[in-house]
């Protein structure tokens, strides 16, 4: 057996660094497998309708397609208006059924892919910036591929078992004096060395391709020909370089990193023999600078770091403006492919330096043919010093009826929302009693930052939503300092006990001890969000675009495709809506179907204990009344109305005719 | 004992690399204050006669103090008209106006607007809003006291106690103690090094095998480990509080004052619902003990990991993920309406404003207690029981045992 052998069986057998290794490739893919969500939500929402749009415009920008995105922008207005004006005209019997057929028929094929059109336009406003070197594509993939730009623990914690433990072992039970005194102790030396910079090696390369497959697989990695700039993270970049190029450069420049580390590790470890002082120097000299300083300086370091990090070096300058001047401030820029080189450059002769003395301290007198001379040690390292500081340098429920059009309302008491100041209150209904929500004294005092935006009632709980948004440091600087959460409160109106059973931060930016990072725009719709109802298995939140229901146990989100243009009601099961045809509609959320309710032609809507009242646009208007299944209708009044309302005890109709509000007792 | 502890503090933390970490570190985290000096402060353009820094302090001289209506008037006597002048922005842009203080009107409305207007309208301004809250606290005490819910009565009591009568009556220089109170960087290199300290406690004898012998001594055993427990105990609490200190006086001497320590806490915006009734310099002393306890704790549980191991490389990984672990939940849950997760974990303490910033409560048996109190209070007995742990489990004395037999 040769000595490689005996070395391959210690490290990697005997000391497990084959385990960890495979460890950490699992624990990454199961990690990213587990946490990933898309960077742009409505491209996999409407994935058949955006690819429909990305066929026809896929590719370098030009006025052609331009001239037909335009177009088709106010296709879909024009479509939009004729939709409803035909409704309208023939609920107003003023077309034929034939008509409105056909016409209805002309707008949902141009509507056909509406949604998707959202998604390909903020893209077209994008690649508008500079149409020059951004093209269409599908950026999922390759948005998340390239998303990774914090430090990876898995690999990062591995180096560091498998670099440290390959001389320090023998450190530890002093068997290094022995083994120098063996024939082959260089050889040993070589072993190891070339063994555990292999399998960093190795292990870096592994995740780049696990990273690789997987966002290939989920999201596909199409057109890896097209330029870098056409994901939003480089868009300012000025490198002429392709996507895969690019991932391909990062890949190497994030190996070169770990082997960096690697070496770094093992010249320490031979240089001062103990676990724990090369474990925290290799740990210091990654984190510190990590944590402390800005990514300006970090990129310009000739240390393993800006390596392991490694897309700074493919992104563009980047600035923020100042709150106080609007002056902008340079938070980063671009570093310049010389620059590169030249920081690589550095990092390679620090690096072979670094494994030179490694050996060279492995090698025992027989071989080296005269005496070591005392002190290189720290010659070596008063070189990498100066070659390091140099680099410094370089430049500077039980769930009661829910209606979205109306305030929510119990047996004991109701919502009241004051336009003016736009504060929620409670009303007790019995003693007419207002109680401002939040209760908490503290609420809304201090910053104009917190907000209540809306309330859902469901006997005996109040549940509201609150946005709250938090600045930490009042200069735009390096990092994310602002952050607005979102959260819902459940609050008890028998035992006045309030719970948080829903909070997520909305902002994808995000800064964890300083350092920058991104997650995907899976909870930004929270922002836009204006009313939200929910039951024991999930939560619903209405914004424009439709209604995201979101997983009570696992966060997941799904969003329905409801319009939200009406009015939307709840009753714990099922949700109640006016569809694009003017049907009314019912959704069950447990089977997730809709079920168009084919004989009521709904104009405006409300949900009541008795079942629901509808304008029906079929008989001029009239309020109806029909069971929760849509049967059985039933006139209520003879007059036209424009809206239908349930506060909890009665219907109210606002006439067409005077616009005077008339009363129902259900 | 004492002498056996003096030992081991010796032998185990008066060692030239922990000294050299100790230096090296220290002076990162001057050179990152200084950083954020440099960053952050509008005052760092340097001593002529018409930059921020030079007319900020002239200034200050005259507004330092009591709040009175003349200051106020006074302020707004300059104030408002460049208010007036710059509204539409169409006032000269010319940075060598010789009508103005900084040679530029905008830059003038700037300053005085930073510096002076703002806090000064924030200070005034605090009583009243502190008492609108004591009075609604007050309104729902008595509301909750008519429909039993005792402990949101008592949550509601607590509040106004602490709202009721806060003003802040003098205006100061804050913007030091703004970016030191928000300033959180010394925590990675004082959990560094207490980590590298810690973790060569007993791995160092297990190591060499030495800890076979130290069994047979008399002092060995229990003893050693007890000893060991207080000199790891004295090393964490000697590096928090020095990072503390260095935190301050690196500020301090970054932005050349030490004004502002007078201060009531709540004087700086993120900390206007603060749950203490401090000033800022004993607030900085309570940070300082909370920091203590926050290390002591993670630093109990490190060495409580790190026995179980014959050398320092796994238990220093180990450790080095849980504090990663801690640090990225506790960072997660830094805003979170969710008091217990950040009552429950120790690295809060480290990052106390997340806690002493907020008036928060946690329900402990029908008793509402600030965060703040209650992970003081989870720290102190979660580090007592592994110290426990780690006294027990460690091999017992054979003298004591041999005597025992008999």
């Amino acid at each position: 057996m040769s000595v490689f052998s005996y070395e391959w069986k210690k490290l990697m057998i005997y000391q497990r660094g084959l385990c960890y290794i495979l460890a950490a490739l699992l624990v990454s893919a199961v990690w990213l497998a587990a946490t990933d969500r898309p960077q742009n939500c409505a491209m996999e929402e409407y994935r058949g309708e955006y690819e429909w749009y990305l066929e026809r415009l896929d590719g370098a920008y030009t006025e052609e397609k331009a001239a037909w995105l335009e177009q088709e922008a106010q296709a879909i207005t024009e479509a939009r208006y004729a939709r409803s004006w035909s409704q309208e005209s023939y609920y107003s019997s003023q077309i034929t059924a034939e008509q409105y057929e056909r016409q209805i028929a002309e707008a949902g094929t141009v509507l056909a892919h509406e949604h998707g059109f959202e998604a390909v336009y903020q893209q077209y406003l994008y690649i508008c910036e500079n149409t020059g070197n951004r093209y269409f594509l599908k950026t999922n993939g390759w948005t998340g591929l390239f998303s990774a730009q914090t430090l990876e623990f898995p690999l990062f914690l591995v180096i560091l078992i498998l670099a440290a433990a390959a001389f320090c072992l023998e450190y530890s039970c002093q068997m290094d004096a022995l083994l120098r005194t063996a024939p082959q102790s260089r050889k040993s030396a070589r072993s190891k060395v070339v063994m555990t910079l292999c399998a960093v090696f190795a292990l870096c390369g592994g995740l780049a391709l696990i990273r690789f497959v997987f966002f290939g697989i989920k999201y596909g990695l199409p057109h890896g020909e097209y330029p870098i700039q056409s994901i939003a993270g480089f868009g300012d970049s000025t490198k002429n370089v392709s996507l895969l190029a690019a991932y391909l450069i990062l890949a190497i420049l994030r190996c070169f990193g770990a082997v960096y580390l690697a070496a770094l590790l093992l010249f320490l470890s031979v240089l001062v023999k103990k676990y724990a002082l090369t474990v925290v120097i290799g740990v210091a000299s990654t984190l510190i600078p990590y944590i402390g300083l800005s990514k300006q300086i970090c990129y310009r370091l000739p240390l393993p770091l800006p390596f392991l990090l490694a897309t700074g070096f493919l992104e563009g300058t980047s600035s923020v403006e100042d709150s106080l001047t609007g002056a902008p401030i340079v938070t980063f820029s671009e570093r310049s492919p010389q620059e590169l080189l030249a920081l690589l450059g550095l990092s390679a002769v620090c690096c072979t330096l670094m494994v030179w003395w490694v050996l060279r301290q492995n090698t025992n007198c027989w071989q080296f043919g005269r005496k070591p001379v005392r002190g290189c040690g720290v010659a070596a390292l008063s070189l990498l010093l100066l070659i390091a500081l140099s680099g410094c340098s370089l430049r500077t429920s039980a769930n009661g009826i829910y209606n979205s059009s109306s305030q929510s309302v119990s047996e004991t008491y109701s919502v009241i929302f004051d336009d003016r100041t736009r504060t929620y209150a409670l009303e007790n209904r019995a003693t007419g009693a207002l109680t401002d929500l939040a209760l908490s004294p503290l609420f809304g005092v201090f910053s104009d930052g917190k907000s209540i935006k809306a309330v859902y009632m469901d006997a005996p709980y109040i549940y509201y939503m609150t946005s709250r948004t938090e600045q930490y440091v009042d200069r735009v600087g390096s990092y994310n300092s602002t952050a607005t959460q979102v959260s819902i409160v459940q609050f008890n109106t028998e035992t006045f006990e309030e719970q948080v059973i829903f909070e997520k931060i909305t902002d994808s930016g995000r800064s964890l001890l300083g350092i920058d990072y991104t997650v995907g725009d899976t909870w930004m719709f929270l922002q836009y969000c204006y009313g939200f109802f929910l039951n024991d298995d999930s939560l619903f939140f209405i914004t424009d675009d439709g209604i995201t229901e979101v997983d009570r146990t696992i966060r997941l989100t799904k969003m329905l495709d409801i319009p939200t243009s009406g009015n939307i009601a709840f009753d714990g099961r099922t949700i109640y809506f006016i569809n694009e045809n003017s049907l009314l509609t019912a959704y069950d959320t447990k089977t997730h179907k809709a079920r168009p309710f084919r004989n009521v032609v709904a104009y405006d809507f409300c949900l009541t204990d008795q079942g629901l009242y509808f304008i029906n646009r079929m008989d001029s208007d009239c309020v109806y009344l029909c069971g929760r299944d849509g049967a059985h209708s039933l006139k209520i009044s003879n007059d036209s109305a424009l809206s239908v309302d349930y506060d909890g005890e009665k219907v109210t109709v606002i006439l067409k005719s005077d616009g005077k509000a008339a009363v129902f007792e259900p | 004992m004492i002498r056996l502890i003096r030992y081991e503090f010796i032998k185990q933390f008066c060692k030239r690399s922990i000294l050299a970490l100790f230096v090296v570190f220290s002076l990162a985290n001057l050179f990152k204050i200084y950083g954020e000096y440099q960053s952050y402060s509008y005052l760092t353009d340097g001593n002529g006669e018409r930059s921020w820094h030079t007319l900020h302090w002239q200034l200050y001289e005259e507004y330092r103090g009591k709040i009175t209506p003349e200051k106020v008037e006074r302020l707004l006597a300059v104030y408002a008209p460049l208010v007036e002048a710059t509204s539409d922005m169409t006032a000269s842009t010319a940075t060598d106006d010789p009508n103005t203080m900084t040679g530029n009107l905008y830059s003038d409305r700037n300053l005085l607007d930073k510096y002076f207007v703002q806090p000064m309208q924030y200070f005034y301004e605090y009583s009243g809003r502190a008492e609108q809250v004591a009075n609604k606290a007050r309104q729902n005490a008595a509301l909750y006291g008519e429909r039993g819910a005792v402990y949101q009565q008592r949550e509601s009591g607590a509040i106004y106690h602490l709202y009721a009568g806060r003003t802040i009556p003098a205006f100061a220089y804050r913007e030091m103690c703004n970016y030191y109170l928000n300033y959180d960087f010394s925590i990675v290199p004082t959990l560094l090094l207490c980590l590298y300290g810690i973790i060569g406690t007993f791995v160092n004898e297990r190591e060499t095998q030495m800890e076979m012998l130290l069994l047979v001594s008399p002092g060995g055993g229990r003893k050693t480990t007890l000893a060991k427990i207080l000199a790891a105990t004295l090393f964490l609490l000697l590096t928090s509080l020095w990072f503390s200190l260095l935190d301050l006086v690196g500020f301090a001497a970054s932005f050349q004052t030490f004004e502002g320590l007078a201060l009531p806490v709540f004087a700086i915006p993120n900390f206007a619902e603060a749950s203490v009734n401090l000033s800022i310099f004993q607030y900085v002393l309570l940070s300082a003990a909370l920091k203590c306890a926050g290390t002591w704790m993670i630093g109990m549980l490190w060495l409580f990991v790190s026995m179980f191991w014959k050398n320092a490389l796994l238990p220093f990984v180990m450790s080095l993920s849980l504090c990663m672990a801690l640090i990225v939940s506790g960072a997660a849950c830094a805003y979170s309406n969710f008091f217990w997760t950040k009552v429950l974990n120790p690295y809060s303490l480290l990052t106390n404003r997340v806690l002493l910033g907020k008036t928060e409560f946690v329900n402990l048996g029908g008793f509402p207690v600030l965060t703040w109190q209650a992970a003081t209070w989870f720290a102190l007995i979660a580090g007592l029981l592994l110290v426990a742990a780690i006294y027990f489990l460690s091999a017992e004395n054979c003298h004591r045992c041999v005597r025992r037999a008999k």
